[in-house]
C-alpha cells in the first residue's frame, strides 16, 4: 500500500463505518433465516450458544457466511459481527468466501493420505479443472463455478479411507475413477457415487455386502 | 473491603511475603524477582495464561506453571532461574521470534519495547529458524488513530480482550484463528470506539501504534510529565509524552482511584488542541471593530477599565475546564472587587437549581440546600466505591458521553462482579445492554422519576406514581440494595435525591452518590464559589442570576460586563447564538481563551488562556478528589499562568490577593473552604486526595444552617413548557399525546471544541442528529439520514434523523454543544418537517 493509498483510506473511514451491534432495521434479514436464528437462541440460556447454529443458518440461506447474512444474524442476536466473523473464520466448515454449487471435502489426514488422498485430491482437481495445491490448502472452486474441493481433517470415518465429503455426505473409500465420475455427476446434477455412501453401508441399514473371503479363512484356522 | 491475609513463600530460595490469593508474578516482585510476561495485565482483569512467557517450577507441581494465573499459598516453593524454566522461557521467545520481523530500527516500539526487554532478558540470543516468516501488508490502518503491523503482532490477546472485556464493543478480533491467526476487525471495517487508543499502549510490541506519534520521538529524547487530563469530569491521570517542548503523545498515569489505568480517545489524542497553531499567544484588544495584539499592561488596564466602569453590573462565567484557582480568583474579583453576586460555571443548572420558569431567580436557601444534601460527605461515594457496591444506578446521564471512564469503571463492576446495574434515562444510555432494569422517562423529566423511585424505595413524603412511571420506578427500585448502591447521576431537577438517598442508606460504607457535572472541573468550580447562589465553600451570598439570566439581563442591558474565563457560551451554553446577541450588547466582554470562537468574536479585551497542559493549579473531581495540574510544557508566546493573570487585574481593580504563586492561589481557596482547610499541594501529591476523607470535612456546611425547605418534598419543579404533573402523575409521557415529539438533549462525547482543534480527532466531529423511534420516524414519513427541521416556539435546529431502535416512541435526541440552538429545544414538545432527502 503506497502512502498515498494509505491516506485515503485513512480519510475514507468514517465513523460510521465502524461495526458496533446492528440494530435490526438497518438490515434487511429474511424471515426464514430470523426464524431460525431465533429458534436456536431460544434453545440455550445464553444467547451466544446460538451462535454456531445461526452461522450455520446464514450458511444454509447464502450458500457461504455472507458479510451482509454476518450482520443480519449478528442484530438478531445483539452482537456484534465480528463476532460471529471471528467464529466463522476459525471453524473449517463455515465457509467465508463465496463457495461453488457443490462441495467435496477430501480427508487428508493421516489414515486417508496414508491409503491415497493425494491422488484423490489430485483426481478430484484435474477433472473439475482447480489447482490443487490451491484445493489442498483453504479450498478452491472449479472455474464454472459448480464444484469447491478442499482438502480437510479427519472426518472420524478412517474406516471409509481414503474419503470425501461430498455435498454433507460421506462417501469411501473412494479411487481416482471415482472422483472423476464424482465430478461428472455434481455437474449434472444426477446421483453421486452410486454405493458409495456411507448411509449405504449395512451398519446404516444398507445393503450386506458380499462377503470378505479373508474372513472365512481366517475363520477356517488357514491363515 | 479487608486486606486479604498475608502469605509466605520462597521464591528462588529467598522467603517472600504476599497478600493471599495474589498471582505469583505479582508475588515474586514483593522478593524482587521479575517473572517476564506479555498477556499478564492485571487491568484486562481475570489473567489468560496465554503466552506462556511466565512459565516457572512450583515444587510438588510436575509441569511448569504460569506465574501469571498461579495464586500463590502459603509455603509455596517456586523456582525461576532453574535450566528447566530457562530453556522453557528462552523456547518461548524463540517461538516468538520465528514470525516476527525484528524490524525495531523502524519500529516505534523500539526502546520501550516489552519483547526487545524479554529477548534481551530471556531469549536464546540467536534463532535457528530459516523458514520465511510470515508476511501481512503493513502498516494499515486500523482506524483513523492506528496503525496495525500484522507481523509484529506476537498474538497475545491483550488488545481484543480490551475490546471485548473493558471496552466491550467487540470490534476487535482474532480471525482466521489457527496458524493464521490475525488481529482484526469485521470485513476490514475501521475500528471505531471512544476507548479503542488504550490498545496502542496495551500492545508489548510495535503492532499497534499512535497514527499521530509515529516515528515522532524515540524514548531517549523524550521526557514524561504527570499531569490531569481536564477535557471531561474523568480527570484521568495522564503523562505527556513532551519532547523539545511539545507534547508528543499522551499516556494513562494509572490511578486506580480515578481511572484504572484507562483514558478515552479524547484525553488521549485531545493534546493537539494544546499544539494547536492557531492558539491565541497574546493579549488581543478591540480596536475599529478588528482585535489587535496588545501588551499584557495594556490589555490588563483595559479590561480593568471596562470592569470598573460595569462594577457590580458585571457577570463572571466561569467555564468547566477552569482550574479551582482560576474560578477561585475569577468569582473573587466579580464578588469582592467588583460587588457583583453573579457568577456562574454550569452551562444548564446543577442539583437544587430553579427550572428556567423562575429564570434561576429563586430563594437562594433551596439551591444551596439541595447542593448541601446531595454532595455532603456523608453520601459522596468515591470511584473505587463502583468496585464494591451490589447495585448501582445511573440515572439521568450516560457516562459514555458525560464521564466515559466511569462507563469502563461500572462494565467492569457488572462484568467481574456481577454487580446489578439499572439504568433510568430519557435518552438510551450504551450501558442498557449489561443492566439488570432499564426505565425511560420522558425527556427532561428525571425529577418526576426520582421522586416516583422515591416513593418506591419508601422514601418519607413522597407518593407513588400511577401507571407506566409508577411501574418503572418500582422496577428500579427493586434493583437496588440500601446500604450497598451506588448512584451515578446528573440532571437539574434532582430533588427527590434526598429522600432516595435516605431509604438507600447511602451514608453507608462504599455506598453514595456520584454526581456528574457538566463541566470537567464543576465540582471544585462550584466549591470555589462559582455558582450565582454559594460563594467560596458553598457560603451564603447575596444572590446573583444564573445563566440564562445573565443571558436576558446583558441582553436587557442591566448587565453590562461579561468575564468569560474559559468559556464560550456561544457554543456550550443553553441559548447558543442568542448568547451572541447578549454579548454583543455588552459594554465589555472579557474573555480568557485559548482560541478564537464565536464568543471571543463578541470580545473586546481577550486574554491567552493556558491549556491544561502548561497550568497549574488544582481541580475536584467529581468524587472530592483534589487533583494536581503540573505544567508539561512551557506556555506558548505571551501565554501567562492563569491565576497570576487574574490576581493583577484584581490587585488593579483594588481586590488584594496577595496571590504571588500557584500554591498561594490554592492556600487563599483553603482559606475561604472551611472544608478544603490547610490543603496544599504536597498533600494531594500525584494521585490526590478526597477532601470527605480529611479531618476538615466536617467544615462541610449543616443542612439546618443553609434554610428551611420551602417546598413540599416530591412536587417537582416541571421542566419548561409542561404543566406541573401531581405527585403520581405519569408526568405526561410524551407517548400520551399522538404526533408529537418531545424533545431531550444530550451532550455527545465528540461535541467538544478539542474535536474540532484536533486534527487526529476532527473525523469524529458530530452533526447534528434528530435520533427517533423507528414508529415515529415511520409515522412522520421519515428515514434515517433525512433532513429535518425541528422546531418549537420559534426556535428552530436542523437535524439529520438518525434512527434508533431503543429511543421511546413520543421522545426524540438532539445533540447539545454544537454551536446551535439545540439545548433550548431541551424537554419541549416540537414539530418535525422535512427539509431535505438524505445524501
Ligand atoms: S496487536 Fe499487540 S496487543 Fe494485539 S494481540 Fe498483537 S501483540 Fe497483542
Ligand atoms: S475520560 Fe475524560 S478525563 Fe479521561 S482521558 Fe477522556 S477526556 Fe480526559
Ligand atoms: S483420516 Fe480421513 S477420515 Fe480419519
Ligand atoms: S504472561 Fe503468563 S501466560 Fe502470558
Amino acid at each position: 500500500m503506497s502512502a498515498e493509498e494509505r491516506r485515503r483510506l485513512i480519510e475514507a473511514m468514517r465513523p460510521e463505518d465502524a461495526e458496533p451491534v446492528p440494530q435490526l432495521h438497518q438490515v434487511d434479514v429474511p424471515d426464514e433465516l430470523r426464524e431460525r436464528i431465533e429458534a436456536a437462541m431460544a434453545k440455550y440460556p445464553q444467547v451466544r450458544s446460538a451462535a454456531l447454529p445461526a452461522l450455520w443458518a446464514v450458511q444454509r440461506h447464502y450458500g457461504w457466511c455472507t458479510p451482509e447474512g454476518m450482520r443480519e444474524a449478528a442484530a438478531v442476536m445483539g452482537v456484534t459481527p465480528a463476532y460471529l466473523e471471528s467464529l466463522a473464520t476459525f471453524y473449517d466448515l463455515f465457509r467465508t468466501s463465496p463457495v461453488a454449487r457443490h462441495q467435496v471435502l477430501v480427508c487428508h489426514n493421516i489414515s486417508c493420505w496414508l491409503r491415497g488422498a493425494d491422488d484423490l485430491i489430485g483426481a478430484l482437481c484435474e477433472a473439475a479443472g482447480i489447482d490443487a495445491h490451491e484445493a489442498d490448502h483453504g479450498g478452491a472452486n472449479s472455474p464454472d463455478g459448480e464444484v469447491f474441493v478442499k482438502g480437510f481433517e479427519c472426518m472420524g470415518a478412517c474406516d471409509l479411507a481414503p474419503m470425501a465429503s461430498i455435498d454433507e455426505r460421506y462417501y469411501g473409500p473412494l479411487d481416482t475413477d471415482d472422483a472423476r465420475a464424482a465430478v461428472e455427476q455434481l455437474r449434472a446434477g444426477s446421483e453421486v457415487l452410486p454405493g458409495k455412501a456411507l448411509a449405504e453401508r449395512p451398519a446404516a441399514g444398507g445393503p450386506e455386502p458380499d462377503p470378505d473371503p479373508r474372513v472365512k479363512e481366517v475363520e477356517s484356522g488357514d491363515a | 473491603m479487608p486486606d486479604p491475609p498475608r502469605i509466605t513463600l520462597l521464591v528462588d530460595g529467598v522467603e517472600v511475603e504476599a497478600p493471599h490469593g495474589a498471582m505469583l508474578v505479582d508475588a515474586a516482585k514483593h522478593g524482587d524477582v521479575e517473572i517476564p510476561v506479555f498477556c499478564y495485565e492485571p487491568k484486562l482483569g481475570h489473567p489468560v495464561g496465554a503466552c506462556r512467557m511466565c512459565v516457572v517450577e512450583i515444587e510438588g507441581i510436575p509441569k511448569l506453571q504460569t506465574a501469571c494465573s498461579t495464586p500463590v499459598r502459603d509455603g509455596m516453593v517456586v523456582y525461576t532461574q532453574t535450566e528447566r524454566v530457562k530453556e522453557a522461557q528462552s523456547a518461548v521467545v524463540e517461538f516468538l521470534l520465528v514470525n516476527h520481523p525484528l524490524d525495531c530500527p523502524v519500529c516505534d516500539k523500539g526502546g520501550e519495547c516489552p519483547l526487545q526487554d524479554v529477548a534481551m532478558g530471556w531469549g536464546p540470543g540467536r534463532s535457528r529458524s530459516v523458514d520465511p516468516k510470515r508476511h501481512f501488508q503493513k502498516p494499515i490502518p486500523l482506524s483513523p488513530l492506528i496503525k496495525i503491523d500484522r507481523e509484529r503482532c506476537i498474538l497475545c490477546y491483550r488488545c481484543v480482550r480490551f475490546s471485548q472485556e473493558v471496552a466491550e464493543d467487540e470490534q476487535l478480533q482474532l480471525l482466521e484463528r489457527g496458524s493464521s491467526t490475525f488481529v482484526g476487525t469485521f470485513d476490514n471495517r475501521p475500528y471505531i470506539a471512544p476507548f479503542h487508543g488504550n490498545i496502542i499502549e496495551l500492545c508489548p510490541v510495535g503492532a499497534l501504534t499512535s497514527d499521530a506519534y509515529r516515528f515522532r520521538a524515540r524514548p531517549w529524547d523524550i521526557e514524561d510529565a504527570g499531569t490531569v487530563c481536564t477535557l471531561c469530569p474523568s480527570q484521568c491521570n495522564i503523562k505527556l509524552t513532551v519532547r523539545d517542548e511539545r507534547i508528543e503523545r499522551v499516556l494513562a498515569r494509572d490511578n486506580v482511584d480515578v481511572d484504572d489505568g484507562w483514558l478515552c480517545d479524547k484525553g488521549r489524542f485531545g493534546y493537539q488542541m494544546a499544539e494547536s497553531g492557531q492558539r491565541i499567544t497574546e493579549p488581543l484588544i478591540r480596536a475599529g471593530g478588528e482585535l489587535r495584539p496588545a501588551g499584557w499592561a495594556e490589555a490588563l488596564e483595559a479590561a480593568a477599565a471596562g470592569l470598573r466602569e460595569a462594577g457590580e453590573r458585571t457577570a463572571a462565567i466561569v467555564g468547566g475546564s477552569s482550574s479551582n484557582e482560576d474560578g477561585y480568583l475569577a468569582q473573587r474579583i466579580v464578588r469582592k472587587a467588583l460587588g457583583s453576586p453573579h457568577v456562574e460555571s454550569r452551562p444548564s443548572g446543577g442539583p437544587g437549581v430553579e427550572s428556567r420558569r423562575t429564570g434561576g431567580r429563586g430563594p437562594a436557601g433551596f439551591l444551596r440546600q439541595g447542593l448541601v444534601e446531595l454532595s455532603a460527605p456523608r453520601l459522596a461515594a468515591s470511584v473505587s466505591d463502583l468496585d464494591r457496591a451490589e447495585s448501582i444506578l445511573v440515572l439521568g446521564t450516560d457516562p459514555l458521553h458525560s464521564m466515559p471512564i466511569l462507563d469502563l469503571r461500572i462494565r467492569k463492576a457488572v462484568r467481574l462482579r456481577g454487580a446489578r446495574l439499572a439504568v433510568a434515562t430519557d435518552r438510551p444510555s450504551v450501558l442498557d445492554g449489561g443492566a439488570e432494569e432499564t426505565a425511560r422517562y420522558a425527556p427532561g423529566f428525571v425529577g418526576g422519576f426520582v421522586s416516583a423511585l422515591a416513593a418506591e424505595l419508601g422514601a418519607a413524603g413522597y407518593e407513588r406514581a400511577r401507571g407506566e412511571l409508577g411501574a418503572d420506578a418500582e422496577r428500579i427500585a427493586g434493583a437496588l440494595k440500601p446500604g450497598s448502591t451506588v448512584i451515578v447521576w446528573a440532571g437539574p431537577d434532582a430533588r427527590g435525591l434526598v429522600g432516595c438517598a435516605r431509604a438507600l442508606r447511602l451514608e453507608e460504607d462504599g455506598a453514595g452518590l456520584i454526581e456528574v457535572p457538566e463541566g470537567a472541573n464543576g465540582r471544585g468550580l462550584r466549591e470555589v464559589g462559582c455558582l450565582p447562589v454559594a460563594g467560596p465553600g458553598l457560603s451564603d451570598v447575596e444572590q446573583g442570576l444564573d445563566a440564562s439570566g445573565i443571558r436576558d439581563a446583558l441582553e436587557a442591558g442591566s448587565l453590562e460586563a461579561a468575564l468569560l474565563v474559559n468559556a464560550d457560551p456561544i457554543r456550550d451554553f443553553a441559548g447558543g447564538p442568542a448568547w451572541g446577541e447578549a454579548l454583543g450588547k455588552a459594554k465589555l466582554v472579557l474573555a480568557v481563551s485559548m482560541f478564537e470562537d464565536a464568543s471571543t468574536r463578541q470580545a473586546d479585551v481577550v486574554f491567552p488562556a493556558e491549556s491544561y497542559a502548561e497550568k497549574e493549579g488544582t481541580v475536584t473531581h467529581p468524587d472530592g478528589r483534589l487533583q494536581r495540574l503540573r505544567p508539561g510544557t512551557p506556555h506558548p508566546g505571551g501565554v501567562r499562568p492563569m491565576w497570576e493573570v487574574l490576581a493583577e487585574l484584581g490587585a488593579l481593580l483594588g481586590e488584594e490577593t496577595g496571590v504571588e504563586s500557584a500554591p498561594d492561589a490554592l492556600a487563599a481557596i483553603a482559606s475561604e473552604v472551611p472544608f478544603y482547610a490547610g490543603i496544599s499541594h504536597e498533600e494531594i501529591g500525584g494521585t490526590g486526595i478526597r477532601w470527605q476523607e480529611r479531618a476538615a470535612a466536617r467544615y462541610w456546611p449543616r443542612v439546618d444552617d443553609v434554610g428551611a425547605r420551602d417546598e413540599v418534598p416530591g412536587r417537582e419543579v416541571e421542566p419548561a413548557g409542561r404543566t406541573a404533573p401531581e405527585p403520581g402523575d405519569t408526568g405526561g409521557r410524551a407517548e400520551d399525546v399522538d404526533g408529537v415529539i418531545r424533545v431531550g438533549t444530550y451532550r455527545d462525547l465528540w461535541a467538544a471544541e478539542v474535536t474540532d482543534r484536533s486534527p487526529a480527532l476532527r473525523f469524529l466531529a458530530p452533526r447534528q442528529a434528530l435520533e427517533l423511534a423507528p414508529r415515529d420516524a415511520a409515522r412522520l414519513g421519515l428515514g434515517s439520514g433525512h433532513e429535518v427541521e425541528v422546531r418549537s416556539n420559534g426556535t428552530s435546529v436542523r437535524a439529520r434523523v438518525s434512527i434508533h431502535e431503543r429511543v421511546k416512541p413520543g421522545s426524540g435526541f438532539l445533540i447539545e454543544g454544537l454551536g446551535d440552538r439545540a439545548a433550548s429545544l431541551r424537554g419541549e414538545l416540537v414539530e418535525i418537517s422535512k427539509a431535505g432527502e438524505p445524501e
